[in-house]
C-alpha cells in the first residue's frame, strides 16, 4: 500500500491566474504540494499567494500569519506578518518571463514545496511548513527561504489556491498535490 | 517495495508529557522521518520539547545547532555540545498565544539510522507561528543535531522540556526505503 498518493496535477499548457486543488479529500495525515513557478506579468518578479478554503478575507476574523527565514543575495532576512487576508510568501520564488531585468531566461522557474499537517482535523488550525528557492543566471537575484504560514480557521482543509493577483502562472509552470497516509 | 512505510501513528488522548515512546523501530529502512503536530498545555506562549535517543538521557552525547527566530527580525543561531538531547528546542503553542487550536507543524529526519559504522545525524524543521508579533511570539527553527554513538537507533523519545502535550497531538513515524 501506497503512504503517498499523487491527488492532484496541474499543469500550465498555457498561462494560467490560479493552480486551484478543490475538493481534497479528507483520508490522508498531511499534503504536500510541488512544483516550479514562473510569472507572465509586468514586474521582474513575484511571490506567490495563497488561500485556503478559498478563504481570503480578514472580514470574519480568520486570518493568516506568515513567517520565514530567508537568503537574498548577500543579505539573510526573518519575517513574520499577522492578520494577514491571505497568505503571501517574502521571498520571491517566480521570476519574470518577458524582457526584463532578471527574466531573461526563459527556462529558468523557482521551486516551492509545502507540507500542511494534519489538514482534514476540524480542531485545528492550519498549519503549512513552506521551502522554496529562485535562482538567477545572469543578475545577483537569488533567494532561498523557508518557514510557515498559519490559517486560523478550525476548518478542515478541502481547497488550496496558489495565485499571482493581477497575472498568470507562466506556461510550463505546474503544482502537484499529494496525500501522505498515517495507516 | 513500498518506499514509504507508516511504523506508528500515536494521537494522545489526553495531556501528557511524552509525546511518543517508540521502542524497537525496526533496523529494516534506511531512513527514518517523523511528522508532528503538536500544541503544549501551558499558559505560556510557547514551551519548547525534545528528542532522544535509545534511552540515552545523558548530558554527553549529543550536540547540535540551531538556527531559529521569533516574532521579531533577528535570527538566532546557536550550537551546543555534550547535551541530552538532539533537539532541543522545537517549539508548540501554549494559550498564551492566544489563539485556541494552534498547533505547530515539525518534521524530523534520522539517517541512515541503523548503520553502526556512523554517529547519526538528525535533521528538524519546526514551525509555531502566533497570531502576534514580537519577542517570543512565533516561532521558527531549524536544527542539525548529532548523537555521537553508533549504534542503530532503535529507541526515539518524544518529551515535553515542562508541562505537557495537549490532548490531540500527533506523531507519526515512517520508515524510508532505497532501492532493494
Amino acid at each position: 500500500m501506497a503512504i503517498i498518493e499523487a491527488i492532484s496535477s496541474n499543469y500550465a499548457d498555457a498561462d494560467t491566474a490560479s493552480f486551484d486543488f478543490t475538493s481534497i479529500p479528507s483520508t490522508y495525515e498531511h499534503l504536500q504540494m510541488r512544483g516550479t513557478l514562473r510569472y507572465s506579468g509586468a514586474i521582474n518578479s513575484t511571490t506567490p499567494y495563497f488561500k485556503i478554503n478559498n478563504t481570503a478575507t480578514g472580514a470574519t476574523g480568520v486570518e493568516y500569519t506568515v513567517q520565514n527565514i530567508r537568503g537574498e543575495g548577500s543579505s539573510a532576512y526573518l519575517s513574520m506578518s499577522v492578520a494577514q487576508d491571505f497568505c503571501w510568501w517574502y521571498s520571491v520564488p517566480a521570476l519574470q518571463n518577458s524582457t526584463s531585468l532578471y527574466g531573461e531566461q526563459a527556462q529558468n522557474y523557482g521551486t516551492w514545496e509545502m507540507t500542511v499537517f494534519d489538514y482534514a482535523n476540524a480542531s485545528k488550525t492550519a498549519l503549512c511548513m513552506v521551502r522554496c528557492g529562485m535562482n538567477s543566471v545572469t543578475a545577483s537575484y537569488n533567494i532561498a527561504s523557508w518557514g510557515c504560514f498559519m490559517w486560523e480557521s478550525n476548518n478542515a482543509v478541502d481547497q488550496l489556491t496558489v495565485y499571482t493577483p493581477g497575472s498568470n502562472w507562466f506556461r510550463g509552470s505546474y503544482m502537484n498535490l499529494y496525500g501522505i497516509k498515517s495507516a | 517495495m513500498a518506499v514509504w512505510n507508516v511504523i506508528n501513528h500515536t494521537e494522545l488522548g489526553s495531556d501528557g508529557a511524552t509525546l511518543v515512546d517508540w521502542t524497537s523501530i525496526s533496523s529494516s529502512y534506511d531512513h527514518l522521518i517523523a511528522m508532528l503536530s503538536t500544541r503544549a498545555d501551558s499558559t505560556a506562549i510557547g514551551e519548547s520539547f525534545k528528542v532522544q535517543l535509545n534511552g540515552d538521557t545523558s548530558a554527553t552525547d549529543y550536540s547540535y545547532t540551531n538556527m531559529y527566530g521569533d516574532g521579531t527580525t533577528t535570527i538566532q543561531q546557536e550550537n551546543q555540545t555534550g547535551q541530552a538531547t538532539v533537539s532541543a528546542y522545537p517549539r508548540m503553542l501554549g494559550t498564551g498565544d492566544g489563539l485556541t487550536n494552534n498547533f505547530s507543524g515539525t518534521r524530523i529526519y534520522f539517517f541512515d539510522y541503523s548503520n553502526t559504522d556512523k554517529f547519526k545525524s538528525v535533521l528538524t524543521e519546526n514551525c509555531a507561528p502566533s497570531k502576534t508579533t514580537g519577542a517570543g511570539q512565533g516561532y521558527i527553527y531549524l536544527n542539525s543535531g548529532l548523537w555521537a554513538d553508533t549504534s542503530a537507533i532503535n529507541q526515539i523519545t518524544i518529551t515535553a522540556s515542562s508541562n505537557d502535550f495537549e490532548s490531540g497531538s500527533t506523531a507519526t513515524l515512517y520508515g524510508i526505503n532505497g532501492v532493494a
